[in-house]
């Protein structure tokens, strides 16, 4: 076979390359997403959650109106738990938990909290129902009296809910409650929406907590899960397959080429200074194939698509992929290098 | 020569097993990805509409049962154009409204634009109402409040496959209702909440129509309910994220399989050109490079098979499609390259 152009090369180099970026950036995009939604989060809230704590005294702490700005943070969770009281306050103006009211059906005698409630500090409750060890359901009143007028029951919860606790008797309406609790977890679809709050408690003797995403054994937990998923293990060993199909492409293209680089050979290269010659077509095209993997990573941003990978991740995951390519163009020729026959000219 | 060409290509094989397993893979784990993709795809966009479709979240926020007429005349205005619903009503309390139909029936009640839902036909389905085999009947009207509506049997071409979740039993007696606008309103009238909360549960709209999308969440403020617009992300994933996934993995896959036909080809062209001259048609010295995409394909099913995913469905349908096309492509490859290959000229240069 005659050798290849140089512009063929540098084609046949760019769209591998292109594919090859694509495939590991969206495959890896897609494990990560998934094991951060395997990872254990408190309450079932999004890895996007921040946790707070503080040792001050009820009367010291915030209120929630101190807190929350009821016409701006529309979109934000935050959940309150005081152990000692056996109370869990609830803010939840988007509904994150609100499954739990429209599972029930029956219309008129369940509901969940409201926008009004919030802004009206109505007193309602959500009771959670916990179980004995023979199955029959225990309901613990603290010193708040259900029965005082005024007071709303608007849900059961047993232990299978997720915003269950062994340590909370019933879940209030937050902004009814006088203060904070000792905890906090607040949660948010978009993170930006909770840096007003986030301050708001450092400025007020709350402590950030470390995330229980952060430590190492959590997340071979989640990728174990993860790879438990048909879909997402599919996705990134194909990406590991097509790098070697690549490899074992390179392998037959270089061997192809066979005698040219026996030509190098006889004329004094050696296996790195020919492989610098060779190699620039294919670099050029590796690097070319850097815009057409923005343009669709711009495509797949504009439909809100990349939850989880900013551009700084997308572009880490995509140089290492380069540098793999790299590293398989070098390889590939150095094993051909190495086997090369004298009678590399055949043909 | 047949038979020599055959064997040979077999022999080569021994020296490809890396390729071999690799594409396997490869090949097996695309079937695969199709596969659950096209199943994904058939739920979201075929029967819910799919991105073309707003479809919205309800919570129950209030104790209040109230139904206004004014409501439900807001309620069938929304669904006249670009928006459909449907309930599904068990007819055995003998509800007055329909008492004209069987105890033992079920109803569903459909109303606005058919074509959403995925039903086919769509059209002149507005005011009429079909019952199934296992329903007697014979009436030619049906009469519920001061509506009347044709009633004949379901017709076999159409598709109610999205109202009774594809699996449709015989024995079952089943109604359907389809209203025409301002019927909705006189029909749900006095009605048990759980009838309403259900069309406002199952409404689909066209996504282009915002208006009508806002009003329809406005709506929640008259009802027990807060009413939300779901974000589409199955279809998203499936358009922008499964599809650029396994078209960019076929072209991968293509490419290394030209590279790897045009080198296997360069390689024996010595061969091939012996071959030739001693009798071989251009036919023959095709069978040696069949051998390989044949291979690719056993393993394949072999692979399947061991993973025991037959069962999943459609993946038999992709798996014979892929592999069609994936032996189709490899033999036409040789088959064109072989047929631009002078043979004879060749020999005059080399020797």
């Amino acid at each position: 076979m005659q050798s290849m152009r140089f512009r063929n090369q540098l084609i046949l180099c760019l769209i591998s390359s292109t594919c090859l970026l694509i495939i590991t950036a969206l495959a890896s995009q897609y494990t990560v997403g998934s094991m951060l939604k395997a990872t254990d989060t408190p309450f079932g809230l999004s890895y996007h959650y921040l946790e707070y704590k503080t040792d001050q005294s009820p009367a010291e702490r915030l209120s929630a109106d101190q807190l929350l700005d009821l016409q701006q943070d529309t979109d934000v969770t935050v959940i309150s738990l005081d152990e000692t009281e056996g109370v869990m306050g609830l803010y939840d103006p988007r509904m994150y938990y609100g499954g739990v009211a429209a599972a029930i059906g029956l219309y008129g005698n369940y509901r969940y909290f409201s926008m009004d409630d919030y802004r009206e500090h109505t007193d309602a409750y959500i009771k959670v129902r916990h179980t004995a060890d023979d199955g029959s359901s225990i309901y613990i009143y603290a010193d708040k009296n259900p029965y005082v007028k005024g007071r709303i029951e608007l849900l059961q919860i047993g232990p299978s809910a997720l915003l269950y606790d062994s340590r909370v008797d019933e879940i209030d309406n937050l902004t009814a409650l006088s203060n904070l609790g000792s905890r906090l977890w607040l949660d948010a679809d978009d993170p930006a929406q909770l840096n007003a709050l986030s301050q708001t408690l450092e400025a007020n003797g709350y402590r950030r907590q470390p995330a229980a995403t952060a430590d190492l054994g959590t997340w071979f937990t989640a990728l174990g899960q993860t790879f438990r998923q048909a879909r997402s293990a599919s996705l990134l060993t194909l990406a590991l397959a097509f790098n070697l199909l690549f490899i074992l492409m390179m392998l037959v293209l270089w061997q192809s080429n066979q005698k040219l680089l026996y030509l190098h050979k006889q004329n004094g290269g050696r296996c790195f200074s020919s492989f610098r010659t060779l190699v620039w077509p294919y670099l050029i095209g590796q690097l070319l194939a850097f815009l057409p993997a923005l343009a669709f990573y711009g495509l797949l941003r504009q439909q809100d698509l990349w939850p989880v990978f900013g551009l700084a991740d997308f572009l880490l995951v995509c140089c290492l992929q380069q540098l793999a390519i790299f590293l398989w163009l070098l390889l590939s020729f150095m094993l051909v290098w190495k086997r090369m026959k004298h009678q590399g000219a055949k043909v | 020569m047949f038979l020599t060409n055959l064997k040979l290509g077999l022999k080569d094989l021994s020296r490809m097993k890396l390729w071999l397993l690799t594409l396997t893979y490869c090949l097996a784990t695309l079937c695969y990805l199709l596969a659950a993709g096209l199943g994904s795809w058939q739920q979201e966009v075929i029967l819910g509409g799919g991105l073309k479709v707003t479809r919205f979240s309800l919570t129950p926020v209030s104790f209040d049962t109230g139904v206004t007429t004014d409501l439900l005349n807001q309620l069938d205005d929304i669904l006249a154009d670009h928006a459909f619903s449907y309930a599904v009503l068990d007819n055995q309390d003998g509800n007055s409204t329909f008492s004209a139909i069987r105890q033992d029936a079920t109803i569903y009640l459909v109303a606005g634009d058919a074509s959403l839902a995925g039903i086919k036909p769509a059209e002149g389905l507005a005011g009429q109402a079909y019952y199934n085999s296992a329903y007697s009947t014979t009436a030619k009207n049906l009469r519920l409040r001061d509506l009347t509506f044709t009633f004949t049997s379901l017709p076999a071409g159409l598709d109610l496959s999205t109202l009774n979740g594809l699996s449709q039993t015989d024995d079952q007696a089943e109604v359907y209702i389809f209203l025409a606008p301002q019927q909705l309103a006189v029909l749900l009238d006095k009605q048990p909440y759980d009838l309403l909360a259900q069309f406002l549960t199952n409404t689909r709209i066209l996504s282009q129509d915002q208006a009508r999308v806002q009003a329809f969440t406005g709506l929640g403020s008259q009802t027990l309910f807060d009413i939300s617009p779901l974000a589409n992300d199955e279809t998203l994933f499936l358009v922008y994220y499964l599809a650029p996934f396994i078209l960019l993995s076929s072209l991968l896959l293509a490419l290394t399989l030209v590279v790897l036909t045009r080198a296997r080809l360069a390689d024996m062209l010595r061969t091939l050109t012996l071959h030739y001259l001693h009798g071989g048609d251009r036919l023959a010295l095709n069978l040696r490079f069949l051998p390989v995409p044949l291979t690719v394909c056993l393993l394949t099913l072999l692979l399947l098979s061991l993973l025991r995913l037959w069962s999943y469905p459609r993946l038999p349908l992709v798996t014979s499609l892929v592999l069609l096309g994936f032996v189709l492509l490899a033999e036409l490859m040789v088959f064109v390259a072989l047929r631009q290959k002078s043979f004879i000229n060749r020999i005059r240069a080399e020797g």
